[in-house]
């Protein structure tokens, strides 16, 4: 069994179309899209079939769509282009750090932020973001999908609440585009950042969607790229590689790769907790996205239990590892009201459009054996088990 | 990200169980990460004869208690106790700086086993 890569909410892997698009970008058709010669404009066409794609997949207008270096970056500018001093801003506590720390940094220049809480499932109440508007509320930013559980947010409501309160609103829908149907006029946001190596394209490239007449003002100042909305030079193969993969995701999701993907998902869910006893699935009462399965095992260390099926060429994540430096729990998950050991014991799995059943039947058996040895090593599973004789309840959260 | 002497341990662990013996027993926690070391020990003459370890944790709490109870297996218990977390560290090859707290959980656990020591075949 070749290696099982199962960490698609980190990175995914450059789809071979989408290499081969970019390809030629590199070397024979390298001009500069803002040169006014036959070069620079194959560039431009290049660019701006790119744009035409990736607004597609949105369902949104082409000049809507400014492309940018990924999802920090359309975070940051999403927020930063918009808020200054003496307004108030709504964001969540589960969002990105790319939002957190950027609200944080706000906060010293005299920016006032609402963090919302979540539910069990890893929710924000619509009526909880109706409750903290205020009268300079200028940003609601609630993200699209989490990347730690897949748990999606109810936008709609969101949507409507802001306009209704006529507050700009911005959606990070770096975990989302390419694994839902994502449209922005459902959603009724102003803003939405997306990242390329999140759907098969390249690391360094994303996008951000800005409605037309949202006054957003530029974070890369510099030349009038991007119709004075992103100084600098585009990354002309970036870009192509972005709109192919998000040409791609559009077939996908046309074609039922969503479903597909949930059902191998829920497949392995299924399997894990009837041969597994105390687990439990993190957000599994909300929404969610297909590909990501969020799951603690009593008794162990979910950093232990990464290297563990590492060993076995199976990768996946936690974010709570001490491999990270991090001795903290992910936050998202004490947010939604799990205890520390709980949250240390996490591991996320998360599957890309090429993972085959063959590949989720493998990590399983990695799964099953790696936790069982685990437990053996660990003390508080074997008390549990001298406590709880016979005990093979499956918990899901 | 961890040297080939620590996965050695974390995937091939030394002496980890229970000691039905045992006479120094302790079970430790480091409170910011919740890892978890059980020592037990069977000490003889002022000698420990065997050690076994059961651990809840990350990579380097389980490799350390692992390389530990071999360092001190047959060792006196002077020579135990002068065992510093440099010295599992050190025989390991070294450990992410960040870990170093999973050195100290294992001297944590061999000190306050040595503390509950009482006679042997009395636990």
């Amino acid at each position: 069994m070749p290696s099982v890569y199962l960490d698609n909410n980190a990175t995914t892997q450059l789809l071979p179309e989408v290499f081969e698009a970019m390809r030629p970008y590199f070397v024979e058709k390298f001009g500069n899209a803002s040169s006014l010669y036959e070069r620079g404009q194959q560039a431009r066409a290049a660019v701006e079939a790119a744009r035409k794609a990736v607004a597609a997949l949105l369902g949104a207008d082409p000049a809507e769509i400014v492309f940018n270096s990924g999802g920090t970056e359309g975070d940051n500018q999403a927020i930063l282009g918009l808020v200054s001093a003496g307004d108030h801003v709504i964001t969540s506590v589960i969002e990105h750090p790319a939002i957190l720390n950027v609200c944080k940094r706000l906060e010293a220049d005299g920016v006032t932020v609402t963090y919302l809480p979540v539910d069990g499932q890893g929710q924000v109440n619509p009526e909880d973001v109706r409750a903290a508007l205020r009268k300079n509320t200028k940003l609601i930013s609630v993200m699209m999908a989490n990347n730690e559980t897949g748990v999606v947010q109810p936008l709609e409501e969101i949507g409507k609440i802001a306009a209704e309160a006529d507050v700009w609103f911005h959606t990070d829908a770096v975990q989302a585009a390419g694994k839902l149907a994502v449209k922005v006029a459902r959603i009724q946001c102003d803003l939405l950042s997306i990242s390329g190596h999140k759907l098969n394209a390249p690391q360094g490239i994303g996008a951000l969607y800005v409605r037309r007449g949202t006054p957003m003002q530029p974070l890369i100042v510099g030349g009038p790229q991007e119709h004075n909305r992103r100084g600098g030079t585009e990354n002309l193969p970036g870009i192509v590689g972005l709109g192919k993969a998000a040409e791609i995701a559009s077939h996908w999701l046309a074609d039922g790769g969503a479903e597909r993907m949930a059902k191998l998902r829920d497949d392995f869910e299924r399997v894990v907790s009837e041969q597994l006893e105390c687990i439990h699935i993190h957000g599994l009462g909300a929404p969610r996205t297909p590909n990501t399965s969020d799951i603690s095992f009593d008794g162990i260390s979910g950093g232990s239990l990464m290297v563990a099926l590492d060993q076995r060429e199976v990768s996946v994540s936690t974010g709570s590892a001490c491999a990270s430096g991090d001795n903290h729990p992910p936050y998202v998950l004490l947010a939604m009201g799990l205890k520390r050991d709980r949250a240390h014991a996490t591991v996320r799995f998360s599957l890309g459009k090429q993972t085959t059943q063959e590949e989720m039947d493998y990590a399983q058996s990695c799964l099953f054996a790696e936790v069982a040895k685990l437990r053996k090593l660990s003390p508080v599973w074997s008390n549990r088990n001298r406590k709880k004789k016979g005990s093979s309840a499956s918990v899901h959260d | 990200m961890y040297s080939t002497l620590v996965m050695d341990h974390f995937t091939n662990t030394r002496n980890s169980g229970v000691l039905p013996d045992a006479n120094a027993v302790a079970r430790v926690e480091n409170p910011v990460c919740g890892d978890m070391l059980e020592l037990s020990l069977r000490v003889e003459d002022q000698t420990i004869l065997e050690a076994r370890f059961r651990a809840k944790g990350c990579v380097p709490t389980i490799a350390c208690a692992s390389r530990l109870t071999e360092m001190i297996q047959g060792t006196n218990l002077t020579d135990a106790l002068a065992i510093r977390r440099e010295s599992i560290i050190e025989s390991l090859g070294g450990i992410p700086e960040t870990s170093v707290h999973a050195a100290q959980l294992s001297i944590d656990a061999l000190h306050c086993s040595l503390n509950c020591l009482s006679a042997p075949g009395k636990p």
